[in-house]
């Protein structure tokens, strides 16, 4: 599943994204400061859900929905209490969380989500276990006492550091104190590639290359001339 | 008088210091700005305007554990909108306590 944030607080969208990232198998594809920029990604990508923030300059939350054909799910994330009975009378609504959004708050509207989700569509189960065919689609990190779960296609990066290793997200960056080896181990080798001796690199979320180093997000990872070949041999070039 | 705090974030962050810190980044670039168009709306008067920035400017309190002063800011929310800004003081007075804990950050 994926989902996008419209929330024209950044503290809203940050706190939102953190919840999600660390909370749920879902990918927080896109933010926006302003729900009429949503409606063309809307238009134009298929989005599982909407964190909605109700109050925002020029055009509501309710006004965003009420100009959806197909509205995706959406979740309501306000300061206003007052807008429950409102909200239930737009299917497309699953839930009404009230800022500053607490855990077990969020957990539940998530619940909420994965059974509406099951009972329209696929059966989603958010268990973490891969069926026997099928490669694990995440990882699990120690970071102080908790297991938290990466999802590996938002995996962007990760980067060896002394006796520890920095894995991107498209969301998130993470240190954990583990070898680049072994999380080479985890990573599937048709989408991650080891272009340095301290960098692997999900080739899909590669903006350009430049002679010895390649562009991912905002950064520059440098590529061993030894491990040029078989980048650009993975490139589906012209 | 009640203080602020950062457990929300730190509860949130859950020890990933990447995370607390980005969030602090963002409650004290966020912050001056907000009470700034609050500030703007109220010198123009326009208490409509300011009532959408106190409505914004409440989860920020919410956010560092202002308990009471999520609730006066919930209802000088209301009385801006009905024209009203008998609270005014009070609410700016945790916008003053608000803004002196973040820049300590």
């Amino acid at each position: 599943m994926n989902c996008i944030i419209i929330d024209d607080e950044m503290m809203a969208r940050a706190i939102i994204a953190q919840f999600v990232t660390s909370l749920t198998k879902i990918k927080v594809v896109e933010e926006f400061t302003n729900a009429i920029y949503a409606i063309k990604y809307l238009n134009e990508n298929k989005v599982d859900v909407v964190f909605l923030d109700i109050h925002m300059p020029d055009f509501t939350g309710f006004d965003f929905i009420k100009t959806l054909k197909n509205p995706p799910k959406v979740i309501l994330v306000t300061s206003d209490k007052n807008f429950a009975f409102e909200a239930f009378e737009f299917d497309c609504i699953v839930d009404y969380l009230v800022k500053p959004i607490n855990e077990d708050r969020f957990s539940k509207a998530i619940e909420k989500l994965l059974t509406r989700h099951s009972t329209n569509k696929l059966p989603e189960k958010n268990t973490g276990h891969a069926s026997a065919n099928q490669e694990p689609n995440e990882f699990y990190v120690n970071i102080g006492n908790r297991l938290i779960k990466i999802d590996i296609p938002s995996v962007t990066m990760v980067k060896a550091n002394g006796d520890y290793i920095i894995i991107k997200t498209d969301s998130t960056t993470y240190t954990v104190h583990t070898t680049l080896k072994k999380i080479e181990d985890k990573l599937p080798s048709d989408l991650f590639l080891k272009v340095h001796r301290s960098y692997i690199i999900n080739t899909k979320k590669i903006i350009d290359i430049e002679d010895n180093s390649v562009l991912i997000g905002k950064d520059i990872i440098p590529v061993s001339r030894g491990n040029r070949p078989e980048l650009i041999n993975r490139l589906n070039l012209l | 008088m009640e203080r602020p705090n950062l457990n929300y974030i730190l509860k949130l962050s859950n020890n990933d210091e990447n995370v607390k810190l980005k969030l602090i980044h963002v409650l004290k670039y966020e912050l001056p700005l907000e009470i700034k168009d609050y500030q703007t709306s109220m010198y123009l008067n326009d208490l409509k305007q300011a009532a959408f920035y106190v409505h914004k400017l409440k989860h920020k309190i919410g956010i560092v554990g202002l308990e009471k002063s999520y609730y006066i800011a919930e209802a000088y929310e209301n009385e801006l909108q009905k024209n009203g800004k008998k609270l005014q003081i009070a609410f700016e007075k945790s916008l003053t306590l608000m803004q002196t804990f973040v820049n300590e950050l």
